[in-house]
């Protein structure tokens, strides 16, 4: 996959990661597994990158005697969220119209050789 | 590799990034690693499951924007006496205008850049116009005047356009390259800029 377009897509899962509760770093890691390949090394600069910009926040809660820092959605977040889905119900039109050319013009392609 | 031995091993390597940062950084392993652990893992796995720390602090650096970097390593670590402020404030008509004429030739090579690429593009673009131009003057030639000169513009007109045309795709191939050139150069300054922290 294009890296730019990777990049967005991690950032918006980690915002739905968090989104019903707040979550730490390991949960996000393991709730995101079964749908995208993730790794400490990547989430540590999304984590970073989403603080500086307010989509989150971070509170540190005690956990068997260490700390272990909760991330929380802000309203800015969810903002961003619902955004996204927006957006991308517009490129799935989009999608659906390309991918509708591509295979309507597959045949007719057929069709031209026969002639 | 221990928990210790892989957070020690970053820590060597960010030692570029601002004081709290590298706390950051830290806290944020050390807590993905007891989190693994308290999961079923031994240390040893869930160390190695981080990453080799040299890339993961390459990766951190790369993803630090340079201005923070350059704060971060120029901050002075005492005080100014009040001597060297005075000198400083004294010695500004001095080393303002160099850092101002710094400035500006950086400035300036960006500049000179980007004129380049705007020229090719535009020169190929003149090609491609004089090329319609000349067939047009050529067919209204031919209609109305001498043919023989009429057909030698029309086909020049032809051969103009005929060249622009693969000349577009080099120039944009060109400018495509230069811009990667620009980006190569930049990330070559950033991490030559950290290495040289690492060293001292």
């Amino acid at each position: 996959m294009d890296i730019q377009l990777k990049r967005g897509l991690l950032d918006i899962c980690v915002l739905a990661a968090i989104k019903r509760k707040a979550s730490y770093g390991y949960e996000i890691i393991k709730t995101l597994k079964p749908y995208v390949s993730f790794s400490e090394s990547t989430l540590y600069p999304i984590l970073r990158r989403l603080e500086a910009s307010r989509l989150l926040t971070v509170h540190a809660v005690e956990h068997n005697g260490r700390l272990r820092k909760y991330y929380h959605i802000t309203s800015a977040g969810l903002l961003r969220l619902q955004a996204f889905i927006e957006e991308w119900k517009e490129i799935v039109t989009v999608f659906e119209f390309i991918n509708r050319e591509e295979s309507e013009h597959d045949e007719s392609g057929i069709f031209d050789g026969d002639l | 590799m221990t928990k210790a031995e892989f957070l020690t091993a970053i820590c060597r390597r960010i030692q570029a990034l601002p004081p709290h940062d590298i706390e950051k950084t830290l806290e944020f392993y050390a807590e993905m690693i007891d989190d693994r652990m308290e999961d079923g893992y031994s240390e040893e796995e869930a160390v190695r499951e981080m990453g080799d720390p040299e890339e993961v602090a390459r990766q951190i650096l790369l993803d630090t924007p340079l201005p923070k970097l350059v704060k971060a390593n120029f901050k002075p670590k005492r005080a100014l006496h009040a001597w060297e402020i005075v000198l400083l404030l004294l010695g500004f008509p001095l080393w303002g205008p160099l850092l101002f004429a710094a400035i500006v030739v950086i400035l300036s090579f960006f500049i000179v850049i980007w004129a380049l690429a705007i020229s090719l593009l535009i020169t190929i673009f003149a090609l491609f116009v004089s090329g319609i131009a000349a067939i047009a003057a050529g067919g209204a030639a031919f209609l109305f005047g001498e043919k023989a000169p009429a057909l030698f513009t029309a086909g020049s007109g032809f051969l103009l356009l005929g060249i622009s045309i693969p000349l577009f795709y080099l120039g944009v191939l060109a400018v495509k390259g230069l811009v990667k050139g620009i980006k190569w150069c930049i990330i070559k300054c950033k991490s030559r800029f950290i290495r040289k922290k690492e060293e001292s």
